[in-house]
């Protein structure tokens, strides 16, 4: 019998939703979602055991999508959390400037300042991250969700973005740098440990990136996310290209997981 | 008929240098030897009191010196856990004058030691500045290059400061026997174990004290030749001595010894001043306490009334500024959780002593 699970996020909601659109298998779970784009879903409220999202859809579109402005939490097996920057882009900023003995490219201080990084402690490190993930948008969710409620609480990790964000013109300089430093490894094992422990210090779950769905540790193999075209996008040869929202074939190995999880 | 004193200002006499005078600005009580110009590059260090000092500076906008700024990704509270924006660098507080001797000496010689290094529940702590990494670091290979990085960012520091700030602390210390190096902190107060065989108490004489600091003013030179060096006293009384003496006689002892040898070295010296916040806040001649509940502490309004006298010598406090803030900032010192949270503002491992009393 499948799990009733109630997903709350932004646009990053849109792989789980597809993949129960589009899979020819029971995943297992059912889902709600109640969702707004970027921040939008800030002014939630949690009362009497509703969760409300209180974000205008003035037009209808949310609805249309087939997405929830409240729901009642007593009505679902577990609840999914997902975006609202929790994400690794947060955590590879924090690696533009600073870098720990660990990382080849600031073994020592002198080649941390020639590959332009200021040597700390790894302690310090760790306090920065975990600061970085607790203040996000999904952080402050969980926290309520977690007074309001007994039910599981699984944060779905957000895709890391595909290798567009080393093209010119949808460039992130913090990928890049990581990149040519060598030190995507370390930064994706870092943040998925202190995704972990974050979650875990506010009683929830942590999914994971499948390990087939990564690129080279920092990305996302274009192959998840191809077909998905979720704002904010760019033009790339005159075609629109999204590289930051996974598709259903994401969305889908993710559930199936969780339904594992779950059983 | 004509006598010695006949033709003193006023504040050479006490009843109109103390009794009659203005004791909050106190006039003369302080003229400085040297000019800090608003673009003068000031660095400071000492006691938990040097904190303090560099805030004061700072918020008149002062060209303060650091050299280990805090990361951008750092929020403010966090930045001071890890001893960041306390000092000119991240050298946590430099107690005793032996202490920022051996500092110097090790920035030009580039020595790091792995002797020197405790631990904690598998985590491990630079001996020298401990407090600056709360949760230790990983391994001692992270600690010696994190010692390394420090020395050469102080390296840079001496040799651009031009006014040299140094708050007396301490002259009570523990020795780490087998490298004979001066520590800011007890053994076992945040890391490591208290050893007698490994560490000896030394509580430091006048004499040694001018000798310590007659070789920082050499050295500081060394690195840069027109170096100007502001002593100062902390007027905090000691939180405990290890002594065996009363520790009302035990912090006599430190702060009138600290005071006498800062002294002995602005008399020597052209370019060592010494600044008399001591004075300030110490004299039986103030209206009210200076000190807050704990006797140690001392009041808010004090520490800025200090802070004015030191700047208004150097001309350099933006009075309405100071005027505006006042205004803004409704008497905080009679708002006893205000008064609670001062305590909280400095780092100061001299106090985690209090804190393991049995």
């Amino acid at each position: 019998m499948s799990k009733r699970a109630l997903m709350i996020g932004n646009s990053h909601v849109g792989a789980y939703m597809r993949a129960l659109q589009q899979s020819d298998q029971d995943l297992g779970i059912d889902l709600e979602c109640v969702a707004a784009h970027g921040d939008r879903l800030q002014a939630y409220t949690i009362e009497d055991g509703l969760f409300c999202g209180n974000f205008d859809d003035p037009d209808g579109k949310a609805a249309r999508a087939g997405r929830k402005e409240r729901a009642r939490l007593a009505d679902f097996d577990a609840i999914l959390v997902t975006g609202m920057r929790f994400s690794i882009f947060h955590v590879t900023q924090v690696f533009r400037d600073l870098g720990v003995v660990a990382m080849d490219s600031a073994r020592d201080h002198e080649t941390a300042a020639r590959n332009g990084m200021t040597l700390i402690s790894e302690a310090l490190l760790r306090r920065i991250i975990v600061d970085r993930l607790s203040n996000a948008l999904a952080m402050d969710v969980v926290r309520d969700l977690r007074q309001a409620t007994d039910l599981p609480i699984w944060v779905m990790c957000q895709p890391r973005p595909t290798r567009q964000v080393l093209v010119k013109g949808t460039r992130f300089g913090t990928f890049c740098s990581a990149l040519e430093r060598g030190s995507g490894a370390f930064i994706s094992e870092t943040y998925e440990r202190l995704a972990h422990e974050t979650c875990a210090r506010v009683g929830a779950h942590y999914m994971a990136q499948p390990p087939e769905t990564i690129d080279e540790d920092l990305f996302t193999d274009t192959r998840f996310m191809v077909g998905t075209l979720r704002p904010p996008f760019w033009q790339k040869n005159g075609r629109k290209v999204d590289f930051r929202h996974a598709n259903a074939r994401y969305g889908e190995r993710m559930l199936t997981h969780l339904a594992a999880k779950l059983a | 008929m004509k006598n010695p004193y006949s033709d003193l200002a006023p504040s050479a006499f006490w009843k109109t240098g103390v009794v009659q005078t203005d004791k909050t600005l106190w006039p003369d009580l302080f003229v400085p030897k040297f000019a800090i110009e608003p673009e003068t590059r000031v660095a400071t260090a000492g006691s938990c009191f040097a904190q303090r000092i560099r805030q004061a500076l700072a918020d008149q906008n002062m060209p303060i010196l650091d050299v280990e700024p805090a990361p951008e990704a750092l929020q403010e509270d966090l930045a001071r856990e890890f001893g960041y924006g306390l000092h000119s660098a991240r050298y946590g507080n430099i107690y005793t004058p032996r202490q920022l001797l051996e500092l110097l000496q090790d920035v030009q010689t580039g020595t790091v030691r792995e002797e020197l290094i405790w631990q904690r529940k598998g985590r491990f702590f630079d001996m020298l500045r401990p407090n600056v990494e709360p949760d230790g670091c990983a391994s001692v290979r992270e600690v010696l290059e994190l010692r390394r990085l420090h020395l050469a960012r102080l390296r840079g520091l001496f040799e651009t400061t031009d006014v040299f700030v140094f708050t007396l602390g301490l002259t009570e210390a523990w020795l780490h026997g087998p490298t004979g190096r001066c520590l800011p902190v007890a053994p076992g107060v945040i890391a490591g174990e208290y050893d007698p065989g490994t560490y000896r108490f030394h509580n430091f004489s006048h004499s040694e004290l001018l000798k310590d600091l007659k070789a920082i003013r050499a050295t500081l030179r060394q690195f840069h030749k027109k170096i100007k060096i502001i002593l100062t006293t902390s007027p905090v009384p000691i939180t405990a001595t290890a002594s065996g003496d009363h520790v009302l006689n035990a912090s006599t002892y430190t702060k009138s010894t600290l005071r006498s040898v800062a002294g002995e070295m602005a008399m020597r010296f052209n370019n060592v001043d010494y600044f008399p916040g001591y004075e300030i806040v110490t004299t039986w001649a103030r209206d009210g306490m200076a000190y807050q509940d704990n006797l140690r502490s001392i009041r808010p309004e004090v520490v800025a009334d200090v802070m004015a006298v030191f700047l208004d010598a150097y001309g350099l406090r933006d009075t309405q500024d100071s005027a505006r803030r006042d205004a803004e900032d409704p008497a905080p010192a009679e708002d006893p959780e205000y008064l609670d949270g001062q305590e909280d503002d400095l780092v100061c491992e001299e106090s985690l002593i209090e804190a393991l009393q049995k």
